[in-house]
């Protein structure tokens, strides 16, 4: 990045980064944008997410990114969707595989006798965000104790 | 503001993806929980395209800085693309609208808008005054419905008035002599056109050819020989016309009740032809086939107020068409038949054939009619009330 000394002259900050283009870290970017990507883009304005543009709109204006054209919020509510459907889709895998497991685990009969559905658990979800790296185990609950609540230390 | 709004809108979102995987149901807490990720995903991208953004020197995101902080949060241009092309489009569920919602002030008129001319302090291009009956206190009108009481008043006395003109009516138009009055004195409710009996009973005369006043009452004594209701109306067409003295000792002017309800209950009973099941149409059936005469439109009259209480009997004796009606069942039977007796007490004869043995003991049960009354008074106290009033 080029660090102009401070001088006299009052030109607005912009200006001087515009000087050099290859300054920003976005340089990169600039030139290698797939050539699809541009294609991509465009599509996506007739694309329309499972996201409501106005919740992605709601939350990009909190978050720092107000007002943005609706490429942008397009693409960030696609991005999310999918990143939501990955760990849908691995709950899916846990759950799945709970469903077969079920002939032969006599203890999951007492709670899931012959229901073929599939149905999205908390457990099944909780194990498969960790693998995402988030963390959505519940508190254990221990019913003897007397105060109830989580157990110290945990 | 909305933060409960779109924590919401997301869990729909949520689901819905859930659903286009495959799943048939979603637990709560998992379903609020991959919400929860949602929207802490999309802040996330928001913040790190800001931060990228900033980095670059300007304020206000653009592609490619988002494009960076998709790669920072392990996603790429072309598993976008791919997923765009393997999975469905799923639409969300329902419309949503701009958040927030903007709405154009509507500014009050100005002076100069209205016409209005301000004092002239005031510069025309502000806006106007408000309207005068939003600060000062102004006349208010009570409306009809307020008070169900005062309502319920005024409909019986607006009825009362209509009976009034009615029986006033029927009172310058019947006769006054005796049988007229028997047929009023025991219902209160003709209390008002109870008229002294000051004529002659028509015993020779012609009732056509008689005074206007006492033609109707003489219509209604029919012998009783007569069968059928066309008979009947027949019957009552001849009297009129006849003038032989026999017959018209027989008509003093006692009416057979019985005979002139006969037609119209005949009526209800069997379906006849050509009149109508109601008292009213049978009545006026039976006026149809008068024969001329000044009498005529008189009579219409009258029978046409005892129409009413035709049709009140008829209905106080429950299924009328399926019971054939006996005069001595009736509730007015005997008042009916005491009354005959009172006021012509010659015609003891007559009276006896006509009503038999009904009401005989009047002595007696005198006070009990006199109870009677008071109870029917009683049922017809909107009417009766007002009735001692005027």
């Amino acid at each position: 990045m080029n660090l102009a000394p401070p001088t006299e002259d009052h030109t607005p900050e912009e200006d001087r980064y515009d000087e050099n283009p290859k300054s920003s870290n976005v340089a990169s970017e600039t030139e290698a944008l797939p050539e699809g990507a541009e294609q991509f883009l465009a599509m996506l304005e007739e694309y329309t997410p499972t996201i409501p543009d106005a919740l992605t709109e709601y939350y990009l204006t909190r978050s720092g990114c107000p007002e943005p054209s609706v490429n942008l919020v397009r693409l960030i509510s696609l991005a999310s969707q999918k990143f939501v459907s990955d760990i849908a889709e691995e709950a899916k895998w846990y759950s799945t595989q709970r469903i077969e497991a079920t002939a032969r685990d006599k203890r999951e009969q007492g709670f899931d006798v012959k229901d073929k559905r599939l149905v999205l658990t908390t457990e099944d979800l909780a194990s498969a965000l960790k693998e995402f790296g988030v963390n959505i185990k519940k508190p254990t609950y221990f019913a003897d104790n007397p105060s109830g609540g989580p157990a110290p230390g945990s | 503001m909305y933060a409960d709004f779109f924590r919401g809108v997301a869990r729909v979102a949520a689901a819905q993806i859930c659903e286009g995987l495959g799943f048939v149901a979603v637990q709560g807490s998992a379903c609020d929980a991959l919400a929860d990720v949602l929207v802490r995903y999309i802040c996330e991208v928001g913040q790190i395209t800001h931060e990228t953004a900033e980095l670059a020197g300007r304020s206000e995101g653009n592609v490619f800085d988002v494009i960076v902080a998709l790669e920072e949060l392990g996603q790429s241009i072309e598993s976008l693309r791919e997923y765009t092309a393997d999975s469905d489009e799923i639409p969300f569920a329902r419309p949503l609208p701009r958040l927030p919602i903007t709405r154009r002030m509507r500014l009050p008129p100005s002076f100069a808008e209205i016409g209005e001319e301000p004092s002239p302090h005031i510069p025309s291009f502000l806006p106007s005054f408000p309207d005068k009956h939003t600060f000062k206190d102004t006349k208010v009108y009570e409306g009809r419905a307020n008070d169900p009481r005062k309502n319920r008043l005024m409909v019986h006395k607006e009825r009362r008035k209509g009976e009034l003109a009615l029986l006033s009516l029927q009172d310058r138009t019947r006769s006054s002599d005796a049988t007229a009055n028997y047929l009023t004195t025991d219902s209160r409710r003709w209390e008002a056109r109870a008229t002294p009996s000051n004529n002659q009973p028509t015993d020779d005369t012609n009732p056509f050819l008689a005074a206007p006043n006492q033609a109707p009452c003489n219509l209604l004594a029919l012998p009783a020989a007569e069968q059928g209701a066309s008979g009947r109306a027949l019957a009552l067409a001849h009297t009129g016309t006849k003038s032989d003295p026999e017959r018209s000792s027989e008509i003093i002017g006692i009416p057979s009740l019985l005979d002139a309800f006969e037609p119209t209950l005949v009526a209800s009973k069997s379906a006849l032809p050509g009149q109508s099941a109601s008292a009213q149409g049978t009545a006026d059936a039976t006026m149809h086939n008068l024969e001329g005469g000044e009498g005529g439109w008189q009579e219409r009259i009258f029978m046409g107020g005892e129409t009413e209480e035709v049709g009140q009997l008829k209905w106080r004796q429950g299924d009328h068409q399926s019971k054939p009606f006996k005069f001595s069942q009736c509730p007015q039977a005997r008042r009916i038949a005491q009354a005959a007796r009172n006021t012509a007490p010659e015609c003891a004869e007559e009276i006896a054939f006509q009503f038999g043995s009904i009401g005989a003991d009047d002595d007696e049960k005198r006070d009990r009619r006199a109870r009677a009354d008071a109870i029917m008074s009683g049922q017809v106290k909107g009417i009766v009330e007002d009735d001692s009033t005027t």
